[in-house]
């Protein structure tokens, strides 16, 4: 890493640090958003960006991790600490039974599958409503229980937690895509069949990035059900997953950093247009379809040729 | 000499086409073998059916006495077989240094690459000459080098059997005789065996010891370049008269 990155990384975090102490609760509130989407985008990129496969369900592991949570803590009275790994293992080894059969197919077969799969989830926690409460919502969910004296039924508090959560999910994605196994993802992405003529286990592979971007997605979830504590259905529709598609593409595909950023950027123009609802679309639309066209590889892209230039 | 790799009555057939018909074949260990028929002969099949790309229809393959057929083409490149294919393959957007290095790795994971894998890419680089392109997208080389860098990626896994799909095709004639000097040096500096499918019956002529013939899937002859050259069957169906 240069010293020029390192720079830019520590003053983003020292801002994201200082952000609660001087901003309202409302900008609070819209960057804890920001951040959450940043890891789900961050681990969506592992399937596409460097393994290859597009998958359009990453909201369905997001409400999994979310609903498997609350419904642990509310019915079992488990602790959150308990639940957080527990989800986000289960959704881990969940996305690997789903990854297996789905990941036998190639290309446009299995995005399809995972389109449908994504409102599949959606329609099953719509309509158990014994069990998620369906439409009306899943309320009461309590705050993480509080540990060394920290109460995180405050809005600070929980900030800390999902940015202390977020910085150890983006550096464990950043150690695995520049390790052994991180080269192999990308050669799957490059050329599959050249992997596996080299000797490169894919299948096993794309379930495993598959399994591990879920269980990522799951973690949000979790993250998000006791920082909310109101979970409804149509939060992890079809919706969220295109939007995640969508900072994904203006981020820039296959760089972690990127993603981030364009989480960042995507969630900013929303709540700058909250007034006028109906336009937003139309914006963020334009603005993707400008992006791509001026530079397919998005934000990340642009910044590159930007320093190549100078 | 013992063989390395026996194919044994091997029979593909999709749908209603027989590509590949009761084909025996036998390689030794550390000779050259060339594969060589019309086009639409099975040869690409014939390759792919070793490697484990298809799983034959009937027929046993057999390498260094283990059987080969039903198994996944990476479990047969961990067993030593490597290949280069017909259509040059590299990973496109990665440098020419990662691409050799996905195939040590390959074979033998690690958290983080070893030194000696980083060692044997270097070797590869200097020996394929690829040195002045190590951090060159692989998308932007010259088929050439292209080339070469399929077969760095195959040969740094160590395979015992390097199974060539023409790799001299739309080379020039210089670059021909560049990399036939190559293949003779991974044959008989390194000990590696080699089955090539060929068009240029110059390569055919100079580099290999044995040809099989194949046509409409099946082998019509075999033996030296010379019994090959000779043969009349052969003669008709791919080689051609001489002008007089």
């Amino acid at each position: 890493m240069s010293t020029a990155n390192k720079i830019v990384i520590g003053v983003v975090l020292l801002i994201l640090v200082i952000i609660p102490h001087v901003l309202s609760d409302y900008i609070v509130y819209v960057v804890t958003l920001a951040m959450l989407f940043s890891m789900l985008t961050a681990s969506y990129d592992l399937m596409p960006g460097f393994t290859g496969p597009l998958s359009f369900c990453p909201a369905a592991f997001y409400g999994i991790g979310a609903y498997s949570s609350a419904l642990l803590t509310l019915n079992t009275g488990m602790s959150f600490w308990l639940a957080l790994p527990v989800s986000t293992i289960g959704v881990f080894l969940f996305a690997g039974v789903v990854g297996y059969p789905a990941l036998k197919l190639r290309g446009h077969y299995f995005a399809v599958t995972t389109f449908f799969f994504g409102h599949f989830v959606y329609l099953v926690l719509l309509n158990s409503r014994e069990i998620t409460k369906g439409p009306l919502g899943l309320g009461g969910i309590s705050p993480p229980d509080s540990i060394l004296g920290i109460n995180f039924g405050s809005m600070t508090a929980m900030y800390y937690l999902i940015l202390l959560f977020g910085i150890i999910t983006v550096a464990f994605l950043f150690t695995l895509v520049h390790s052994g196994v991180g080269r192999l993802l990308i050669s799957i992405r490059e050329n599959e069949d050249l992997a596996q003529a080299s000797g490169v286990n894919t299948a096993f592979f794309k379930v495993l990035a598959f399994s591990i971007s879920s269980g990522l997605a799951g973690l949000t979830g979790c993250l998000f059900a006791h920082f909310f504590r109101l979970l409804h259905p149509s939060t992890f529709s079809w919706m969220t997953s295109e939007m995640i598609v969508i900072m994904f593409l203006v981020g820039g595909s296959g760089t972690i950093i990127g993603p981030i950023i364009g989480a960042g950027v995507v969630t900013l123009i929303l709540e700058l247009m909250r007034f006028a609802p109906e336009m937003r679309f139309i914006v963020w639309s334009i603005l993707l379809i400008v992006i791509l066209i001026i530079e397919p590889r998005g934000l990340a892209g642009m910044y590159y040729r930007i320093r190549r230039r100078a | 000499m013992e063989d390395i790799l026996v194919a044994n009555k091997v029979t593909k057939i999709f749908g209603g086409l027989t590509a590949v018909k009761d084909v025996s074949l036998a390689v030794s260990k550390g000779t050259r073998l060339a594969i060589i028929g019309p086009n639409g002969a099975g040869k690409t099949t014939l390759f792919n059916l070793f490697t484990g790309e298809l799983k034959p229809t009937s027929g046993t393959i057999h390498f260094e006495k283990q059987p080969l057929h039903g198994l996944k083409p990476h479990t047969i490149s961990k067993k030593g077989i490597g290949r280069t294919f017909q259509i040059v393959r590299v990973f496109d957007e990665m440098p020419v240094y990662d691409n050799i290095l996905i195939g040590a790795i390959a074979k033998d994971l690690h958290f983080t690459p070893s030194k000696e894998q980083h060692q044997a890419t270097e070797q590869m680089l200097e020996m394929f000459k690829l040195q002045d392109h190590r951090n060159v997208m692989a998308k932007h080389l010259t088929l050439s080098a292209k080339k070469r860098v399929g077969l760095a990626v195959a040969l740094v896994g160590k395979p015992r059997l390097l199974l060539l799909d023409e790799c001299m095709a739309g080379l020039t004639f210089v670059e021909i005789d560049e990399m036939l000097a190559l293949l003779r040096k991974i044959n008989t500096e390194i000990g590696i065996t080699l089955v090539v499918i060929e068009h240029v019956m110059k390569v055919v002529m100079e580099l290999c010891e044995r040809i099989v013939v194949l046509t409409s899937g099946e082998k019509i002859a075999e033996g030296t370049p010379r019994e090959v050259a000779n043969d009349r069957q052969v003669i008709d169906v791919y080689l051609g008269e001489k002008k007089s």
